[in-house]
């Protein structure tokens, strides 16, 4: 059986590894759309901070792309789909046969438009190149903005400070993590970040963006701001370029069944590209997190191999350390009047929890500084357990205890 | 045999959580591993074998004495709770399906070779808590150092010091094989009730 695997994220690389454990020598062709080995996506940041070292990127081992049954591509992409020839052509011209395929192609950084401009100072963050040259011009030092106040974009802000420079956040909304956090707990990480040294600015909209005499120039809605370089860290959105003349149908992302198969025969999709149910929520989205990405790629595998098993889900989570702070964000987190919250908080020890409850179910969590019991909880959301006594979740000891008896 | 045993915990709760890769090379190699049973029903809440574990496992002195005076304080690996009533040692159970290995993107976490056990590579461990996010029994400690920590069975040691410690015998370090069944429940990770053995779970 012939399994072409599209992209070398943590998606297609564990659906790849899986396949190998489960069948007794399949042909599998790995496509890696970037022009280096596959490496760790989330360790990028690390790597900008200097606390890790370039080699700690590539935590697979690299054995596996040179086993004989594995053809291993690099620096090309997937441009086609014949489905009925059932072939995939890539970008060095070549066709090549499948028996099933695997989109996990991720995502691309959008782009607002204002951010179109020719110049060599604007940077997305998605891949090891994008780091690498973020990386040279750090050398230099100076100022950064950063656009946009997301998970991606706070991780930069932390590598970029710890580098030395001087670095400011525009965002368009009111607060940092708008996706992730109510305004309260927003607050919280917010003060942690420029109790650090980093410049937050809200409520901004960017009307132009001008390269004069090797600066940027910003012109905001209200005044305007000069920076040495800036990052964009808007979100991503699928690629899915090649899947024209196929079933495939894309709303937020590629839509799949539980099997996490197409609607085209033989296709699957694993990884930031699809969009999968949110339990928390109830609804389907794109959850494009590392965890989810691993779960896909060996389901699809596990499917693609005949062997069925379903992916029922799961709830979009954060987890980040943001200057010795660290954060924990599980599932619906927003000051909604059809949810009941209770909180605990002691800033003393920069402690700070909030459930979220819809009728008896916990539907989400936020915990800054201890986080210990945050999985337990997640387990609680993702399970719909119903929970009684409510306030003692918020506890630091004897969750379980209290729970399982 | 053994895979097919296996295969009936494939869906447990609404994630169907697969039994990821170690399930399919326990297949090859048909060894099971040895984990620490809980028996609740003679469990006191002496926590005799945090304060074991805290010492010789996390403190930097390895001595009582001192590990007592350590700052920041050695956190043991086991957590003894209690509802008041009943006690309750929680450490890392040791899951197939892993979540914690599944989550972790530095490569930290990892099966050992021979005996298939999960453990953390503190040196590749960053300090970004997927694993922390993701452990159903909260077995993950977070160490001052910002490194994640959780028991590893005392895996490169000759045996687990809080079994060794336990004066009544409710920690147990058996064979997977002993009773097949009973381990394989207890081993996946989105089973919170029946890891353990006692009254309330026959
Ligand atoms: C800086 C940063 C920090 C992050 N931190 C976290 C975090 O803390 N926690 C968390 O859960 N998530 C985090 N994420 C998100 C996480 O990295 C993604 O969810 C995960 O990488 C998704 O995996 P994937 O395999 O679906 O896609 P990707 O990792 O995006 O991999 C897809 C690959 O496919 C390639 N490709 C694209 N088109 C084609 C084509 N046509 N043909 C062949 N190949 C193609 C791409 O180049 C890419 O290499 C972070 C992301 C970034 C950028
Ligand atoms: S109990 Fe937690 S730490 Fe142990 S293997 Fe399971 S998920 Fe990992
Ligand atoms: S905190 Fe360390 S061990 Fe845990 S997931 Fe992150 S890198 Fe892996």
């Amino acid at each position: 059986m012939k399994f072409v695997i599209s992209g070398c994220g943590p998606a297609g690389i564990n659906a790849a590894l899986y396949l190998d454990k489960l069948l007794p020598e399949p042909e599998i062709t790995l496509i890696n759309g970037e022009p280096n080995p596959p490496y760790s996506r989330i360790l990028t940041t690390f790597y900008l901070e200097n606390k890790i070292e370039e080699k700690d990127l590539y935590i697979y081992d690299n054995d596996f792309f040179k086993q004989e049954n594995v053809n291993y591509y690099e620096d090309v992409k997937v441009v086609s789909i014949n489905k009925k020839r059932k072939t995939v052509k890539i970008s060095n011209g070549k066709i090549i046969e499948y028996d099933k395929l695997l989109i996990a192609t991720g995502g691309d950084p959008k782009r607002p438009s204002v951010t179109r401009i020719d110049s060599d100072k604007i940077y997305t963050v998605r891949t090891l190149v994008d780091i690498k040259k973020i990386n040279e011009k750090i050398n230099i030092g100076g100022k950064c903005v950063i656009m946009g106040g997301g998970l991606v974009s706070l991780k930069m802000a932390q590598a970029l400070r710890r580098r030395g420079l001087d670095v400011t956040i525009l965002i368009s909304s009111q607060q940092v993590l708008s996706q992730v956090l109510d305004q309260e707990s927003a607050t919280i990480i917010a003060d942690q970040l420029i109790k650090n040294g980093i410049e937050i600015k809200t409520g901004i909209k960017i009307i132009e963006i001008k390269e004069e005499k090797e600066k940027l120039k910003l012109k905001l809605e209200f005044g305007h701001i000069e920076a040495d370089f800036a990052v964009i860290g808007k979100g991503v959105s699928p690629n899915v370029n090649f899947i024209d003349g196929t079933k495939i149908s894309v709303d937020w992302g590629i839509l799949t069944d539980d099997n996490l198969s197409t609607e085209e025969t033989d296709i699957y999709a694993a990884g930031d590209v699809i969009e999968s149910y949110n339990i928390a929520y109830q609804c389907r989205q794109l959850n494009s997190i590392w965890p989810d990405a691993v779960l896909q790629g060996i389901t699809a595998a596990s499917n693609m191999a005949g062997k069925a098993i379903a992916y029922s889900g799961n709830i979009n989570m954060n987890a980040v350390d943001i200057f010795a702070l660290p954060l924990i964000a599980l599932g619906q987190v927003e000051e909604l009047p059809e949810l009941k919250i209770f909180k605990y908080e002691n800033k003393l020890k920069q402690e700070y929890k909030k459930l979220f409850f819809a009728a008896d179910k916990l539907v989400g969590a936020v915990l800054i500084g201890d986080i210990k019991n945050a999985g337990f909880l997640k387990q609680l959301i993702v399970n719909q357990k119903l929970v009684t006594n409510k306030e003692e979740l918020l506890a630091p000891n004897n969750v379980l205890a209290n729970y399982i008896f | 045999m053994i895979y097919s045993e296996l295969e009936k915990y494939n869906y447990i709760g609404s994630t169907n959580v697969p039994i990821n890769i170690i399930t399919i090379r326990l297949k090859e190699r048909r060894i099971l591993m040895k984990n620490i049973l809980v028996d609740i029903d003679l469990c006191v809440g002496c926590k005799t074998c945090e304060l074991q574990c805290a010492t010789i496992r996390v403190s930097k002195s390895k001595d009582f004495i001192k590990a007592v005076l350590e700052s920041p304080a050695p956190k043991s690996r086991i957590d003894v709770q209690t509802n008041g009533e009943e006690n309750l040692p929680v450490q890392c159970r040791q899951c197939e399906d892993a979540p914690c290995y599944q989550a972790c993107p530095s490569g930290a976490i990892y099966f050992t070779k021979n005996t298939d056990k999960v453990v953390i590579d503190k040196n590749k461990c960053v300090g970004c808590w997927m694993c922390v996010m993701v452990c159903p029994f909260a077995a993950i400690n977070v160490l001052e150092e910002k490194k994640a920590d959780k028991c590893d069975l005392c895996t490169f040691m000759d045996f687990p010091v809080c079994v060794d410690s336990c004066p009544t015998g409710a920690l147990k370090y058996v064979e997977s094989n002993d009773d097949l069944r009973e381990i394989k429940v207890k081993r996946t990770s989105n089973n919170l009730k029946k890891y353990i053995k006692g009254r309330n779970n026959k």
